[in-house]
């Protein structure tokens, strides 16, 4: 548990493990952000190209400029979290309780979203397989049933501990991140016009002219989702380990944006209907392998947002805000905790 | 999941709660800047008003979506409750205790501790008290020692736990109030760490043993020395709501609330990880309320034929003691 300072060392190991328990929501974002935004409308330059560029710039403004540069900073001897921020400052002002409980009781049903999208996001994909394209689409009970399946699984292996694969997460987020830039390069490397949408005015023209465009705004800030559970997780891992890391998958994920956007305009048709981009852009005969690292990436994601969310409780109850329950130790990952009432509660409501 | 049955549908919600922890951040980092790091107001506010727009815009295209998912936000809200009212709670309950100066008292512990006459009900007891200064005690935990059943103990011992600002901080101070006999020991932990306040205290009398700090004087010491360590008894105490509170209807509801969440919670003694040892419960109501005016009148008195009224009591040492003292 007592894990004090952790502004470890830069190594290549310390870099791989940052990979794997900090950037698992925020570098699933792919699988359902795109097809969040264009959802429902007519496929244009202008659509496509705001999008693009309204992501680039909330991923520069709310998460390079505002997490990994300026809130990192807002340390409490290491850690990092809503919490751990109200313990630095609660001493200024008594309402500032108001702002934490808030912000704490939002991440924890996040904590309870995030697993059914991610995975069901992930499990969809097997939709463009020709051989299941009959059985699997979204919605549909199969689909339904795997993604349950698979969630049952994660939190039952809770009570194990998960010391036992945690030395996994690492790799398995560096083959996801790989395959994003790929996948991403190869089709701008197709369509090199989309490079044009890093300029801020795509974005502006989508909020200001397009019809409805400021309320895509909702689906654009999904890309930013698991800022907050990076902050949260920080203790883990070390300022300088996130920060490096951060150059690499900010990278990954723009360039496979872009991917999906030049994929759009170039070959999307009219309407993108009940596909997903993430996974059109994928040939036909790597969709199987690129469907189960993506939905191996979304399980480590959950596990690590689960783990935020069981730090969390343990915080409020240790604050007063949450009665005392029983807590359960079983392995420990560098102070993140685990416990199964909470699992079984959020195994239920993910249901 | 099976609610939702798509992926699509949870995305609205999902970037709504997000964007709300992001606006709370935000507060909070406002806080912290301006405070902690000291920056220049114009910079704080300059910040804050990007971010802000930035969320706050978000949280609009947002807020609409979510309007159609009621269950997720009645599940938030629930949460919320609980936590508001737990926090609320504990600041209401606090105002209601009573601290004395412990020093007053001192002496009489000491002389109650080494009352051979009365049973003893301890080696070490250990009260848990919510004084910050040592010097402090709760009025009601020395009405438990002295003005119920007598509690006779070799040491007393009263605990405070104190959270610290830092998560994971694990020191412990002691205060000898009267040697060996009344002691203060305070837990400063952090706020990550669980209070396994068992645990802690033995392994601080295992520390005094060893630096022979703590000395027994007792007479039978060959017999006592083998559970010097074992032999502790937790005194907690349990508020109860008293019918004679007078409190504001919002106190009266957050109060309520709190006691029906307490049914369900842990209680203190497993939570502290206590349940292995002799804990006694003791019931307390929150608000003890001046006697009422009773209109009881006597309407006889009688005696075995042949007495009289008894002498006034006279204690050990020859000293008249008020009655009903």
């Amino acid at each position: 548990m007592g894990n004090p300072h952790k502004y470890s060392k830069v190594t290549a190991a310390s870099l791989l493990v940052a990979l794997g328990i900090i950037y698992g929501d925020i570098g699933t974002s792919p699988l359902y952000v795109f097809k969040a935004i264009v959802h429902g409308h007519l496929i244009s330059e202008q659509l496509i190209y705001g999008g693009i560029s309204c992501i680039v710039w909330t991923l520069t403004l709310q998460t390079t400029f505002k997490y990994i540069y300026l809130t990192l900073q807002a340390d409490n001897r290491g850690e990092g979290g809503v919490f751990s921020l109200y313990a630095l400052v609660r001493r200024y002002g008594k309402w500032l309780y108001i702002p934490a409980i808030l912000g704490a009781t939002t991440l924890l049903a996040d904590g309870v979203i995030q697993p059914p999208i991610s995975i069901s996001s992930a499990v969809e994909g097997l939709a463009g397989v020709r051989a299941f394209s009959d059985s699997i689409s979204p919605g549909n009970n199969l689909t339904i049933g795997i993604v349950i399946v698979i969630i049952a699984l994660l939190f039952f292996f809770q009570r194990f501990g998960t010391k036992v694969v945690g030395f996994a997460f690492g790799p398995i987020m560096l083959v996801w991140f790989s395959m994003l830039f790929i996948l991403g390069a190869v089709q701008i490397a197709d369509h090199p016009e989309v490079l044009k949408c890093l300029n801020p005015y795509y974005a502006y023209d989508l909020l200001t002219n397009y019809p409805g465009g400021f309320w895509l705004l909702g689906a654009v800030f999904l890309c930013t989702t698991g800022a907050e559970a990076l902050y949260n997780d920080m203790g883990h891992c070390g300022l300088q380990n996130i920060r490096r890391t951060w150059v690499f998958v900010k990278i990954a994920l723009l360039t496979n944006y872009m991917g999906q956007g030049a994929w759009l305009i170039a070959s999307a048709g009219p309407e993108l209907g009940e596909r997903n981009p993430f996974y059109a852009i994928m040939p036909q005969w790597f969709l199987l392998i690129g469907v189960g690292i993506a939905t191996a990436a979304a399980v480590v994601a959950c596990q690590a947002v689960i783990s935020g969310s069981f730090t969390l409780i343990n915080e409020a109850i240790t604050l007063n805000f949450w009665p005392r329950v029983k807590v359960k130790f079983p392995t420990e990952i560098r102070g993140s905790t685990s416990r199964a009432s909470t699992g079984s509660c959020s195994s239920v409501a993910s249901a | 999941m099976l609610y939702f049955k798509k992926s699509s549908a949870m995305e609205a919600v999902y970037g709504f709660f997000i964007v709300v922890a992001m606006l709370m951040t935000s507060t909070l980092m406002f806080g912290y800047l301006k405070y902690v790091r000291r920056w220049h107001m114009a910079l704080v506010l300059l910040l804050m008003a990007v971010f802000f727009s930035l969320e706050i815009s978000n949280f609009i295209a947002n807020a609409v979506k979510i309007l159609h998912q009621p269950f997720l936000l009645i599940f938030v809200f629930a949460l919320l409750a609980v936590m508001f009212i737990w926090y609320r709670a504990r600041k209401i309950t606090n105002r209601f205790l009573d601290f004395i100066p412990l020093t007053n008292h001192a002496k009489a512990l000491t002389d109650l501790s080494n009352d051979k006459e009365i049973p003893k009900f301890a080696t070490h007891l250990v009260y848990l008290t919510k004084a910050d200064r040592a010097t402090s005690v709760e009025k009601q935990i020395i009405a438990s020692i002295m003005a119920k059943k007598l509690k006779r103990a070799e040491i007393y011992w009263f605990v405070h736990v104190n959270y610290t600002d830092e998560p994971y901080t694990m020191e412990y101070r002691v205060n000898e109030l009267v040697n060996d006999k009344v002691i203060r020991v305070d837990f400063d932990l952090g706020f990550r760490v669980q209070p396994r306040i068992n645990l802690l205290f033995k392994r601080v009398l295992q520390e005094l043993a060893e630096n022979q700090e703590l000395v027994f004087s007792s007479k039978y010491e060959s017999i006592q020395k083998s559970d010097f360590h074992t032999d502790i008894t937790y005194v907690l105490t349990e508020r109860v709501m008293s019918v004679e509170n007078e409190l504001s209807l919002k106190d009266d509801v957050i109060l309520d609330a709190y006691f029906a969440l307490k049914q369900i919670a842990l209680n203190d003694r497993d939570a502290f990880g206590l349940d292995e040892t002799d804990t006694v419960i003791e019931y307390v109501p929150l608000l003890i309320s001046e006697p009422a005016h009773l209109p009881l009148k006597r309407k006889a008195m009688l005696r075995p034929a042949g007495t009289s009224l008894p002498e006034k009591a006279m204690d050990r040492d020859g000293h008249m003691e008020q009655r009903g003292e």
